[in-house]
């Protein structure tokens, strides 16, 4: 499905993403974890396609195609999805219009058949239980003076509307109430199946309780430190991230 | 005869007072506060004297017609009643001569007076130049459901189009004034609106403003309002080569609110310059004025807004905003809200911004597969949707809509 071959990656010369390798296939769930400033962020934004990042060396292949180039909507309509940590709010531009608008653009792209507005509406009012928003928010500007959970929330409903093949969650669980966590965990949860993958972003392991993934991964300083199982998450809440750093040291010394 | 002279003396008497204020052309000195940021330079080297008038066919005029409206067609000013639709009951519709005939009092001291003409040279212009002018009346306790549309139409190079409007006590009325520039060359209209609004009336009001490409477009809008009336504008300026707006309300007694939004699409180089004043007088007046911008191409505009509280104007409630969205790296935008304050018990904001197209917000819709093109126009509609969505009428959102369409391609 996905498969980053030495990324690197830069914003005003400054670099930021160090030789990425990482493959993602279907139906897998992988967590990137990692300190403040390693890059999360950022290697999200170069996989959805955000113009601002320049990529400097190596590859994106999602589904075999190479992506480098490519606009964000079409990665969008192939089937990427991110779920933003700081998401935008567009004052002036009523959510369901915008979601609406989205998910007929993917159909359109994909030559599928459009929905009109009240296949759409039914459609929403089920998923806002998913995610658990009352229908007020679908009737209000985009991400326009929602809470930070809210937000996430929304993010969410987005995700389950637009079904992508690929979601990257940038730290969706932070901002998210106890209860909206194994609401928003069971919603993601009933959303995966063997074709469905994901990218998780977090700092926590609290919401891997719930999700059960099947790597996880350390990002430090631009590039991926570390990989192994979910006991890995475990131990770095434990002990933190500097152990890694001092294995790495001797690894490379040796 | 004898009633005659009286009126001959009441209007020289206004003629030469305007003509004084016209004489002193330091009122266009492009070096002066009011000009700084508009080209009166330019416009102080052109005539407008080769009196051109384009044929018209006057059966498209319909075409203009709004849904649902009682329509009157201004040729150049002056009313034609065979294009027009029926006066409707409870109101009266004549020539300004006629109204300083046949009524005294508020209306009649008010004529020519609720317009500066003191602060506005072209509001003076006007006086020295209008030839019929239109004087509305709307009964007292009349509600007029169907909006009465004031089509203006001109065909000659230069038109003088002037009216007042008087809603007496409880009446409640919709106007929607539109301006169709239909000639050819270099043209200029300059428009006086002076409207008058007794205890209790409520009048929604919409401006239209389409000129063509090299059409100057002076407008004077000045508003006096009395005990609880309400009124409620939208200035839309579609297109025109220069927009020159000034708009003036007077909250005179308590109870008053006051509405007023703006919305200029200018592209090219076009130039659009809204002045606008809101007067607070009395105590317990409320006011919000609102007035959204964008420009593309190398167009330029000026907001100038001003809210004015006068000390005895305790307890008010007022708020202005002004927001630009630039669509291209060289459209110019100067934009100063002020506040001017005597009294002490007030609530007062004001703001403004000038900007571009978000592009975090832009990113955002394309992450959803919403193409670039395709974002930036859901994102300039949902700018003006804050205007267009105080308009009620589809109608008139469906004509102004495909101007905003445009405005991004000529970006
Ligand atoms: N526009 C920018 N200009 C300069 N530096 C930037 C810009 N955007 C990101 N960076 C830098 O890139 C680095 C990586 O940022 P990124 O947001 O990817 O980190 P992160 O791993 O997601 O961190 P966090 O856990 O805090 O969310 C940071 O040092 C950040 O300051
Ligand atoms: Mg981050």
């Amino acid at each position: 499905m996905l498969n980053i071959k030495n990324l690197h990656a830069s914003i005003e010369e400054k670099k930021i993403l160090k030789g990425i390798n990482l493959i993602v296939n279907p139906g897998e769930l992988h967590v990137i974890m990692g300190p403040n400033g390693a890059g999360k962020s950022t290697l999200a934004s170069v996989l959805t396609g955000k113009d601002k990042f320049n990529i400097d060396n190596g590859e994106i292949l999602f589904d075999g195609q190479i992506i480098n180039e490519l606009p964000p909507e079409e990665r969008a309509c192939k089937g990427m999805f991110m779920s933003f940590q700081y998401p935008i709010a567009i004052p002036g531009v009523n959510n369901m219009y915008f979601l609406k608008e989205a998910l007929n653009s993917q159909k359109k792209y994909r030559g599928e058949t459009q929905l009109d507005s009240i296949d759409f509406l039914g459609e929403m009012k089920t998923k806002l239980k998913y995610v658990g928003l009352e229908e007020s928010f679908i009737h209000r500007p985009v991400n326009d003076g929602f809470s930070g959970g809210e937000k996430k929330r929304n993010e969410i409903l987005q995700m389950i509307t637009l079904e992508p093949k690929l979601s990257i969650l940038d730290e969706t669980d932070s901002g998210l109430d106890i209860d909206a966590l194994k609401i928003i965990s069971e919603g993601i949860n009933n959303f995966r199946n063997k074709d469905r993958s994901f990218i998780l972003i977090t700092h926590y392991q609290r919401m891997l309780d719930y999700l059960k993934p099947d790597f996880v991964h350390v990002m430090i300083q631009g590039e991926i430190v570390k990989s192994g199982d979910k006991s890995l998450a475990l131990e770095l809440e434990n002990k933190g991230y500097s152990w890694i750093l001092n294995e790495k040291v001797e690894t490379s010394q040796s | 005869m004898e009633n005659q002279v009286v009126e001959f003396s009441f209007f020289d008497e206004i003629n030469k007072k305007a003509n004084i204020i016209c004489d002193d052309k330091s009122k266009l000195n492009p070096k002066s506060e009011r000009w700084r940021f508009t080209p009166i330079r330019e416009y102080n080297a052109l005539t407008f004297s080769n009196l051109q008038n384009t044929n018209i066919n006057l059966d498209s005029i319909q075409s203009y017609r709004f849904k649902n409206v009682i329509l009157f067609v201004i040729m150049n000013g002056k009313i034609d009643l065979q294009l027009s639709d029926s006066i409707p009951n409870g109101v009266q519709i004549e020539n300004l001569n006629k109204m300083a005939q046949n009524y005294s009092g508020r209306i009649k001291s008010s004529f020519t007076k609720i317009s500066n003409i003191q602060e506005n040279y072209f509001s003076a212009e006007n006086i020295t130049q209008f030839n019929n002018g239109l004087f509305i009346n709307v009964e007292s306790n009349i509600v007029i459901e169907k909006p009465i549309q004031l089509l203006n139409i001109q065909t000659e190079t230069n038109s003088f189009p002037r009216f007042l409007i008087n809603g007496e006590e409880n009446s409640q009325f919709n106007i929607i004034e539109q301006y169709i520039n239909l000639t050819k060359s270099e043209s200029k209209s300059n428009s006086v609106v002076e409207i008058s609004l007794q205890n209790g009336s409520n009048l929604n009001h919409i401006c239209l403003q389409n000129g063509t490409k090299s059409h100057w477009n002076f407008y004077s809008l000045a508003v006096n309002q009395y005990k609880n009336s309400l009124f409620t504008s939208s200035i839309i300026s579609l297109s025109g080569k220069r927009i020159i707006n000034d708009i003036n309300c007077n909250l005179i007694e308590e109870g008053v609110s006051t509405d007023i939004s703006g919305l200029y699409l200018i592209d090219n180089n076009s130039h659009c310059d809204n002045h606008t004043k809101i007067n607070h007088i009395a105590p317990f007046t409320y006011s919000n004025e609102n007035f959204k911008g964008i420009i593309s191409g190398e167009a330029s505009g000026v907001f100038n807004g001003l809210i004015k509280v006068l000390p005895d104007a305790q307890k008010i409630n007022s708020s202005l905003t002004n927001r630009n969205l630039l669509l291209s790296n060289d459209s110019k935008m100067n934009s100063n809200p002020q506040l001017e304050i005597y009294a002490d018990d007030v609530k007062c904001s004001h703001g403004s911004t000038i900007g571009q197209i978000d592009g975090e917000a832009l990113f955002y819709m394309q992450s959803r597969g919403i193409s670039k093109s395709n974002a930036t126009k859901i994102l300039v509609k949902g700018f003006a949707d804050e205007i267009l969505n105080k308009i009620k009428i589809k109608s008139i959102i469906d004509y102004i809509e495909p101007k905003i369409e445009q405005l991004m391609r000529n970006s």
